[in-house]
């Protein structure tokens, strides 16, 4: 008798634990940066489908940057890549796996870089996925530095050949890279998509890209499941 | 006899094995239970006015005699309020060298998780005097999806001053608590407001339903709780944006004309579109051009439409190369339809 209670408090004890490590799954904390003049309630589609999949609201960092009122104004200053470095670190010192995975949505994406770049964060990101973002520069931000009126596309903006731009060309921002872009992006393909023959959305040297025939921010509230396919990859 | 003394070892044994889980549980359903109801102690607020709103902090709770378990002290030595930690933090200038914590995330998450920190940055947006504060404070509560920050922005939304109305758009756009009456808030702006900037920002917090091109699998997607649009609603949003392209306000025409492309997935609304392709503003005809593929119409009126604009003498070089792109995604989408 005694020794039958005795084993259902061990398996009683043994399913508390094993729910207990469930919920509490080591996954990477996830950085979420949203675009130009957004905030963080933007990623909030990404949110519900990561945490439909076992992420819990502790794991999701998303800075807020910039003025939400006048886009033309926020660069990759200082003042906005600070709140993102901030997150980074935080996610990345609380994070069970000491690695984070980054997703960034349009001007999110180049901010991102920069502040993986000056944190040297490349090798602490296992994914960085990168949406509707501008690598390359803006074909209509013009060529750097002529006819470059904003902040958005000054020096420290997405003017094509701007020293920003050139600042994340060409470098890794994680284990694993990914772009999700369109060719019908009412922002970012204003013009045309390409620069120098690449769509601007492509990170260089990235594993897979995944296209949409999305809007700019469509891309962002539409393609949850692909983002959280390549936040798990 | 010799089945007395195992028995008692096991009891033993049993009630020690049992002790942390009780414990454990009935610390896990007091601190449930503090959460809902009870406000943490705020010993150091420097908010009198808020202090004066607020319920009076609960003595000999749970963490109270925790900390002292842990060697915290007294309650009368206990860490300050985070809140007011947090918020300090979050109006502190920015050190461009040391980019620190991210004070504002930790300060969302704390309202996001207790009721009784959400209605302190409720407090504190109305009692806060400077602009970009508040700025601050409402793009931190519109993550939050509660009954109390819907009214905030439903106040805001239909105040008499702009810059508010304004203010109350972008947390409607952001909140996504009660999609039908948020849509019934836009629309009012959009029908009523004189004010360019206030239906711009209308026209951005106005939620289109998710296109067919969503990636979210088909058993989720069928149960469309958020993206309930009634043929009504549906039909008067489609109706305001067709008599918005003709507004006055060249940027207004161009975000309704793209709006418009997301609410009428018919052919009903190509009028619309074969105007703004030949509208005196170049961002105007841009604007058309990504309508038109982003409509989902692969019908052989757009593709004339879109063969007008390129062979328009009369056009400028970047729009030309806007509508080649654009067409050689719709027929390159056709054909792998029609291959498939």
């Amino acid at each position: 008798m005694l020794h039958n209670t005795l084993k259902r408090v061990l398996i009683a004890m043994g399913l508390s634990l094993t729910a207990y490590t469930a919920q509490a799954a080591c996954l990477d904390n996830v950085v979420l940066v949203h675009g130009n003049a957004g905030s963080p309630s933007d990623w909030n589609a990404t949110i519900s489908t990561l945490k439909s999949q076992g992420y819990t609201d502790a794991q999701f960092y998303r800075p807020n940057w910039g003025s939400k009122t006048n886009p033309a104004i926020n660069d990759h200053s200082a003042a906005n890549t600070n709140p993102v470095k901030a997150s980074m670190q935080a996610a990345k010192a609380a994070s069970c796996t000491g690695k984070i995975d980054v997703i960034g949505h349009s001007m999110g994406v180049t901010l991102a870089m920069k502040a993986i770049n000056e944190l040297a964060y490349s090798t602490s990101v296992n994914s960085f996925i990168g949406i509707a973002g501008a690598q390359h520069g803006l074909e209509s931000c013009g060529v750097y530095p002529f006819n470059v009126w904003t902040p958005t596309c000054g020096s420290n903006g997405l003017s094509i050949d701007s020293p920003l731009i050139l600042s994340v060309k060409n470098k890794r921002y994680g284990s694993k890279m990914y772009s999700i872009k369109s060719y019908i992006d009412e922002v970012v393909c204003i013009g045309s998509c390409y620069v120098y023959g690449s769509h601007t959305s492509n990170i260089d040297g990235q594993n897979a890209t995944y296209d949409f025939a999305l809007g700019h921010f469509g891309l962002k509230d539409y393609t949850t499941y692909t983002q959280a396919s390549l936040v798990f990859q | 006899m010799t089945r007395a003394y195992p028995d008692k070892a096991m009891k033993k044994f049993l009630f020690l094995l049992a002790l942390p889980a009780m414990v454990l549980f009935g610390s896990l359903i007091m601190s449930h239970d503090q959460d809902r109801s009870v406000p943490p102690p705020t010993p150091d607020a420097p908010d009198t006015k808020v202090q004066a709103a607020m319920p009076a902090p609960a003595k000999n709770t749970l963490t109270q005699f925790t900390s002292l378990w842990n060697g915290a002290g007294s309650p009368e030595t206990e860490k300050p309020d985070p809140f007011d930690q947090l918020w300090a933090r979050v109006i502190l200038p920015a050190d461009p060298n040391s980019p620190g914590d991210d004070a504002q995330d930790q300060l969302r998450k704390l309202a996001q998780e207790n009721p009784y920190y959400l209605k302190r940055l409720l407090m504190l947006h109305e009692n806060e005097k400077s602009a970009h504060h508040k700025e601050i404070i409402r793009s931190l509560l519109a993550s939050i999806r509660s009954r109390e920050v819907f009214a905030l922005s439903r106040q805001l939304a239909t105040s008499a001053d702009s810059d508010q109305r304004m203010a109350g758009l972008v947390m409607l756009r952001d909140l996504n608590f009660n999609p039908q009456e948020e849509r019934q808030l836009i629309r009012l702006s959009l029908n009523n407001d004189q004010q360019t900037a206030v239906i711009l920002q209308a026209l951005v917090a106005l939620k289109p339903p998710a296109p067919a091109t969503s990636d979210t699998p088909a058993s989720i997607s069928s149960n469309g709780a958020v993206n309930s649009i009634d043929a009504q609603t549906s039909s008067a949003i489609i109706n305001q944006l067709q008599s918005l392209t003709h507004n006055a306000d060249p940027a207004v025409r161009s975000q309704s004309v793209l709006q418009l492309a997301l609410w009428d997935k018919k052919e009903g609304s190509l009028n619309y579109f074969s105007v703004a392709l030949n509208d005196p503003v170049a961002s105007v005809r841009q604007a058309a051009i990504f309508a038109l593929a982003q409509s989902g119409n692969n019908a052989d009126t757009v593709k004339q439409l879109l063969n007008g604009v390129i062979n328009n003498a009369s056009e400028n070089t970047a729009i030309k190369t806007s509508a080649r792109q654009v067409l050689d995604v719709l027929t390159v989408k056709q054909s792998s339809i029609s291959g498939a």
